[in-house]
């Protein structure tokens, strides 16, 4: 519910982050509506801006510039180099001039058939595994559905955890596209209700996305997980409205 | 193009182009500050690298979704590379025990000199201008006031770490907070 009078007093905590979800949430809620205290709380994140020059200063690595610029920058295209001609004939050149020789025959016809078995041991091989991993596709992969919140409620997302648990990819549809300086959030949230994140995220014009989780242990350990707005580059903790949310039923 | 002549706002739009030497341009005034805010938060050399080319890799891929009508460049930055180090720290403080952040003392000569020793002189000076502002306030501010900026810690969080009650450390916040924006917009009207 918004906070019917201007919340000035909570405005320095909000602009540090250090309010806890419900007020943050409440704040927000207000901020949504109240130029006035949009431009109170840009002032408080100017000085919380500020307070990263209080640090000591220090020069970081040379070699950290040009990793960064050559991280961003698109790959090059590289043309696979063509190997030059060899002035030496091939293994197989070699083979047929040898059957041309009296008493390499038989040898040679030998050596064919243990290649012409080597060569139908290994499609066989493939087509087993082949086989293998219809039969494991068969088996679906744990999912987490998350719903959406009254914020969003048309909004759906699915977490797609792998067998073991250790990696989970989340696709998100429907969630509305958020201004600039906001992006969602992927809250992993343990039984006693710490939370760890595990993407920061925007969605796309048709409010759809997917992507990868981080997550610093394995999916079975936690017990629900939400998606709530934070400001840009993502919140040590939620701050924001909640949006998506579901119980992990998967352990 | 020298891009040393444009302003913040104008290099972001270069940066959201996709030109990477405008980005270089962003990292030669901003990349000490970030890297030097993850190493003071994570302690670890590796860490704030990894942290730092994380930042100014998400102002590449997020430079068009940059706003200057509600934040400053150098705000905007700061914020994503402190809770980029907070994320981390926090991550860690799962497995290692919690070791006490402080703020930097003034020092003067800090920041070393570089090819343009005007915008230098301008950066050091606003430097203890921030830390002057600071050591202004009462230790019992400045101490919540770290745990919350360096820690990423609640209200709540502070009161039970502090041992102190909920309404005294929301008060103490809000009064540092205050304190530090009257100081710093006055010296900024100066």
């Amino acid at each position: 519910m918004p906070i019917p009078t201007h919340p000035t007093d909570l405005l320095p905590a909000y602009a540090l982050g250090a309010l806890d979800s419900e007020e943050a949430a409440q704040v927000e809620a207000h901020l949504a509506v109240c130029e006035a205290c949009r431009t109170e709380l840009r002032a408080y994140e100017s000085v919380v801006g500020d307070l990263a020059l209080a640090v000591p200063q220090v020069e970081p690595p040379p070699a950290l510039k040009q990793r960064i610029l050559t991280g961003v920058a698109p790959a090059p295209r590289i043309e696979p180099a063509r190997a030059p001609a060899s002035p030496r004939s091939s293994w197989l050149q070699r083979l047929l001039v040898g059957l041309r020789t009296p008493g390499y025959a038989l040898a040679g016809a030998g050596a064919i058939l243990i290649l012409l078995l080597l060569a139908s041991n290994l499609v066989l091989l493939s087509r087993i595994q082949t086989l293998k991993r219809q039969l494991a596709m068969t088996q679906p992969l744990p999912t987490v559905v998350l719903h959406g919140s009254e914020i969003a409620p048309q909004a759906r997302a699915v977490l797609v955890l792998s067998e073991d648990g250790e990696h989970g990819a989340l696709i998100v549809d429907d969630l509305p596209p958020l201004d600039p300086e906001h992006a969602y959030q992927l809250w992993l949230i343990k039984p006693d209700g710490q939370r760890d994140s595990g993407a920061v995220f925007n969605v796309d014009e048709n409010g759809y996305v997917t992507l990868m989780v981080k997550n610093p242990m394995p999916f079975k350990e936690y017990a629900a997980f939400g998606v709530t707005i934070e400001p840009m580059g993502g919140s040590p903790q939620p701050t924001g409205p909640n949006v998506l949310k579901g119980q992990n039923l998967t352990g | 193009m020298d891009f040393r002549s444009l302003d913040d706002t104008v290099l972001m739009a270069q940066i959201a182009r996709g030109d990477a030497s405008a980005l270089g341009e962003l990292y030669d005034r901003y990349g000490r500050l970030v890297y030097s805010l993850a190493l003071h938060i994570v302690g670890d050399h590796a860490a704030a690298e990894e942290i730092t080319q994380d930042v100014f890799t998400r102002v590449w891929q997020n430079a068009s979704r940059y706003d200057a009508q509600r934040a400053q460049v150098n705000t905007w930055i700061s914020r994503i590379a402190r809770n980029r180090s907070i994320d981390v720290l926090r991550r860690r403080q799962a497995r290692v025990h919690h070791t006490s952040i402080e703020w930097g003392e003034v020092a003067p000569d800090a920041m070393v000199a570089d090819d343009n020793p005007e915008e230098e002189t301008l950066a050091r000076l606003r430097q203890q201008r921030v830390q002057q502002a600071i050591q202004t306030l009462p230790e019992a501010q400045r101490q919540p006031l770290a745990l919350a900026y360096f820690e990423g810690l609640s209200h709540r969080e502070i009161a039970e770490r502090l041992d102190q009650p909920l309404g005294t450390v929301k008060t103490r916040i809000r009064l540092a907070l205050q304190r530090l924006r009257a100081i710093l917009s006055e010296e900024n009207s100066v």
